[in-house]
């Protein structure tokens, strides 16, 4: 057992109440008086009285002494004395510090000192300070993904240092793949093994934890807190029915995980700004989960910028009270068709759609003219090597590579025998009927996927990227009956809608806390530059028209910008959005293999670990604040017969 | 309050004549004395030797019988009955007050002695002798007696045993010296009695305690004060301090006890609630409580 902490030393600040209390006992003195024929009798007996009972002064002031030991008792109690650690019995320890979101809970609530980080860190400190002779300890934190934050050491201020670095990831937690790691290590070793899991309780994931039959005990830490969160967010843009103005709409469901109903607001306001440009006020009841719908008009310049979706006043997991997002570009999309013809159906076809800004350009303009990043670009009768904007779609690419896949020699009259209906571009639309005279064929290997085949060959190809939508198409639409078909439109507007979607999520789309994610850069692009909450200006390599970010572990907004092949910029917001981490009361922590006992019994030994003794103070401080009640009002015993006559 | 009701006189009547005084004052009395003297009591006869009261030769027996005798008579002596009456303050206390038991005590004593043809004689003590009286003669002046108890006042301290000394040293010659007392005096008071005791007095103590003192009906934190000097004594009154004080109360008696064993005197003690006929019953029957 290690020595006592005091969780909460404020708690002392009521020993300054035994000034008043021993000053108040001094001043009190409010004897009866009682006149008496002569006190002579009553001071012999008095003094009789002390020379047979020398603590009868003391039980003179019992009152006091018991008053000043419930006041120190309170006292004491108030500043959570606990004693940490037992004896950690094994001579290979893992100790697995969970470092997912909710550890940064406070304890305490909102205005507390500590965290449940601080104090499973303390735990563990404390585990490897009571590491027996000649035993070491290897400590894992469970964040998103298990790492070894110290190998097997024997060194305890050395282990004690490597926790002292460990902090809080805003991530859904994976604490079974740690203990699973933790388990692993282990098990090659000989001797005895034991497995420390240091966790608040409330995990992302449900499935029981498997330690290999490992000896392994669960040390909880921080207490039930309320608590409320942003457990998604969501956001879109399109036209307001009544004004027919612009209007972005950000939604939000909000999740209540506390006892009591409470007031709380949500805002929202753009990155680097302080008014918020939509707020609502929230009755949250208990358990209740409640959608919030934010919306406002956008200015032109606020396109691409930062959203920040704030749930105020904050409670004790600060983390979930704020989500981000990004202004999604405006609702006029932004169209290029590049195009040497003199006429076009897909031009057609595109001006059908009133919120469509069309640009028509030449092939060799393309490379030339100032594409808007997020715009669809249509490519007709050839295929450039690198087509710039967004999504493309490239129709009667020439023979030879063209965006990864291999177009080839032509093809009389294929029939269309299939198509991927499941494919967005191909939503709602039929392909009976439609005959094509000549095509070019389409090798669909390697990353493409095809999307019309015909008999012998693929007429339309999937050639996209992550990030970006490239649909290639082996045949003019002139050289078939397809644009006198419905058919024909649809797969045109099915492409622009596709663009539309892939443009409201940016170039990265939803990320998630914990998880890379990829962005979407110009193909010749080959490093870009990461900025983003708590971290220093990073450069990471791109390649393929993709940079693979490392995990973001932070929730907030991340730039990332590039200066070749031209200046260019993308704004990627990440969110933890998690139920479960939002949900910060402590649950089981189960354990595969373990009976119902052993995992009981471990708990209970956990528990041991981690002794408050608030409780069993207070107990004492009620038990002496009773005793004195009882004191200053018992009745006399009765007398002894034998009064004298 | 009259000290001397009739019933109560009544009652004094019967034992008048049961009183046995152990002293001599010198002049004539009711008292037989045990020393041949000149009363009509025959005693019995001595040959006449030269020199005697020729007055009082027994001439019929010498007629008889020629031999020339005396014939002598028991003496008989008054005796001055010294009601010592303790004017403390301590004797304010209780209810009825102490001080009017002991003053009716004493004017019971005091009627017994008047109408036996003794001298009553009525003195004061309280932190000394504060008031001595002139010895008082029969019946008719009972009435001055009553009038002496009744002015007493109680004040001041206690010191009995200055007092004692102060009324032997003032007594010509002993008689019955009736202290009528609490008694609860820190100072050497049996010794002073000692004293009277070996100067001749016949000694009579009389004990009067308020209930209070013999069953303290107090609990609690208190501030005792002392009624002779108003010093307070913080006490914490439970069953533990009652028993210490008991104890105590016991001690006193049985120093009082052991005293009047000493020195042949009477000792009764009453209770301010007690029967006062029974009280002078004891004492007429010199018994020692």
């Amino acid at each position: 057992m290690s020595g006592l902490h005091l969780l909460d030393p404020r708690g002392l600040l009521l020993l300054a109440g035994l000034v008043p209390l021993v000053v108040l006992y001094i001043l009190k003195i409010k004897r009866r008086r009682q006149r008496v024929s002569s006190t002579w009798l009553w001071a012999s007996a008095q003094r009789d009285l002390l020379a047979k009972h020398p603590f009868r002064k003391l039980i003179a002031e019992l009152p006091l002494v018991l008053e000043i030991l419930a006041l120190i008792a309170l006292a004491v109690a108030l500043a959570r004395p606990s004693t940490r650690g037992g004896t950690i019995d094994g001579d290979h320890v893992a100790v697995v510090l969970d470092t997912s979101a909710s550890m940064a809970t406070r304890i305490g609530g909102p205005a507390g000192a500590t965290t449940r980080m601080d104090e499973a860190k303390r735990v563990a400190q404390n585990v490897a300070s009571q590491l027996g002779p000649g035993a070491d300890a290897i400590v894992i934190e469970a964040g998103r993904e298990a790492r070894v934050v110290a190998p097997l050491d024997r060194d305890p201020r050395r282990l004690q240092a490597a926790i002292a670095t460990v902090t809080v990831r805003e991530v859904e937690g994976d604490l079974a793949g740690a203990v699973a790691l933790a388990a692993d290590r282990l098990r090659s070793l000989g001797g005895r093994q034991r497995i420390v899991i240091v966790t608040d309780g409330a995990l992302a994931h449900t499935e029981p934890l498997v330690v290999g039959g490992i000896p392994s005990e669960v040390v909880g830490v921080g207490d039930d807190e309320d608590n409320a969160g942003i457990v998604r967010v969501d956001v879109r843009s399109g036209l307001d029915a009544s004004s027919h103005h612009e209007q972005v709409q950000v939604f939000a469901m909000i999740q209540s995980f506390a006892a009591h109903a409470r007031e709380a607001y949500v805002t929202l306001t753009l990155e680097g700004r302080t008014e918020p440009v939509a707020s609502r006020r929230l009755l949250l009841e208990p358990e209740a989960k409640l959608p919030v719908v934010l919306t406002f008009e956008p200015q032109p310049a606020d396109h691409g910028q930062g959203l920040v979706v704030q749930l105020a006043p904050g409670d004790a997991e600060p983390v979930d009270d704020v989500a981000f997002g990004r202004v999604p570009g405006s609702v006029r999309m932004p169209v290029v068709v590049a195009s040497d013809a003199p006429y076009s159906w897909t031009t057609r076809a595109i001006e059908a759609d009133p919120n469509v800004d069309l640009q028509r350009v030449t092939v060799p303009q393309l490379a030339t003219v100032n594409v808007d990043p997020d715009a669809l670009v249509i490519v007709e009768g050839a295929c450039p090597a690198s087509v710039p904007g967004q999504d493309a779609l490239v129709l009667a690419p020439g023979p030879g590579l063209c965006m990864g896949i291999t177009v080839g020699a032509p093809v009389d009259n294929p029939p269309i025998t299939s198509w991927e209906t499941a494919d967005p571009r191909l939503r709602f639309l039929t392909l009976d009927g439609v005959h094509v005279a000549r095509a070019l064929s389409l090798d669909a290997a390697g990353r493409s996927a095809s999307l019309v085949r015909s008999s012998s060959t693929t007429l339309v190809a999937d050639a996209s990227v992550p990030g970006r939508a490239v649909t290639v198409v082996g045949f003019d639409p002139g050289d078939s009956d397809w644009p006198l078909k419905a058919s024909f439109v649809l797969f045109v507007r099915n492409v622009v809608e596709l663009a539309r979607v892939h443009r409201v999520q940016g170039a990265a789309g939803p990320v998630r806390t914990g998880d890379p994610a990829r962005v979407a850069v110009p193909a010749g692009t080959t490093e870009v530059f990461l900025d983003g909450p708590g971290l220093p200006e990073r450069a990471i390599a791109a390649r393929d028209g993709v940079a693979v970010l490392p995990p973001l572990e932070r929730a907030g907004l991340y730039h990332v910008r590039w200066t070749a092949p031209h200046v260019g910029s993308a704004l990627i917001a990440a969110n933890l959005t998690s139920a479960r981490e939002s949900d910060i009361r402590s649950r089981p922590v189960p354990i595969a293999g373990a009976s119902a006992e052993a995992a009981s019994s471990r708990t209970a030994h956990a528990l041991d670990a981690h002794s408050e003794w608030a409780s069993w103070l207070g107990l004492l401080a009620a038990l002496a604040i009773a005793a004195d009640v009882y004191w200053t009002t018992r009745q006399m015993s009765p007398r002894r017969a034998g009064a004298l006559r | 309050m009259t000290l001397l009701d009739p019933a109560f006189v009544h009652e004094l009547e019967a034992l008048r004549r049961r009183l046995r005084v152990k002293a001599r004052s010198g002049t004539g009395g009711e008292h037989v004395a045990s020393r041949r003297g000149s009363s009509a009591e025959f005693l019995e006869h001595r040959p006449y030797t030269p020199g005697d009261d020729l007055r009082r030769m027994d001439w019929p027996a010498f007629a008889r019988t020629g031999e020339p005798v005396l014939k002598l008579f028991r003496a008989e002596e008054d005796v001055v009955v010294r009601l010592v009456v303790d004017a403390s303050a301590s004797l304010d206390a209780g209810d009825p007050p102490k001080m009017e038991v002991a003053r009716r005590v004493a004017a019971a004593i005091g009627y017994l002695a008047l109408a036996s043809s003794e001298r009553a004689q009525v003195l004061a003590a309280s932190d000394g002798l504060v008031r001595m009286r002139e010895p008082m003669r029969g019946r008719a002046a009972l009435a001055k007696l009553l009038r002496e108890l009744d002015s007493i006042v109680p004040a001041r301290g206690t010191d009995l045993a200055s007092a004692v000394d102060g009324v032997v040293l003032r007594s010509p010659r002993p008689g019955m010296l009736v202290v009528v007392s609490d008694f609860l005096d820190a100072g050497p008071f049996e010794a002073a009695l000692g004293r009277a005791a070996s100067s001749g007095h016949d000694l009579a103590l009389v004990q009067v305690l308020a209930p209070e003192e013999l069953d303290p009906p107090w609990e609690g934190d208190l501030a005792l004060e002392d009624a002779e000097t108003g010093a307070l004594l913080e006490v914490t009154v439970d069953a533990r301090a009652v028993e210490a004080y008991l104890a105590r109360l016991q001690e006193l008696f049985a120093r009082l006890r052991a005293t009047a064993k000493r020195h042949g005197a009477t000792y009764v003690r009453l209770g301010t609630g007690d029967s006062l006929p029974d009280a002078v019953r004891r004492f007429v029957a010199r018994t020692i409580d």
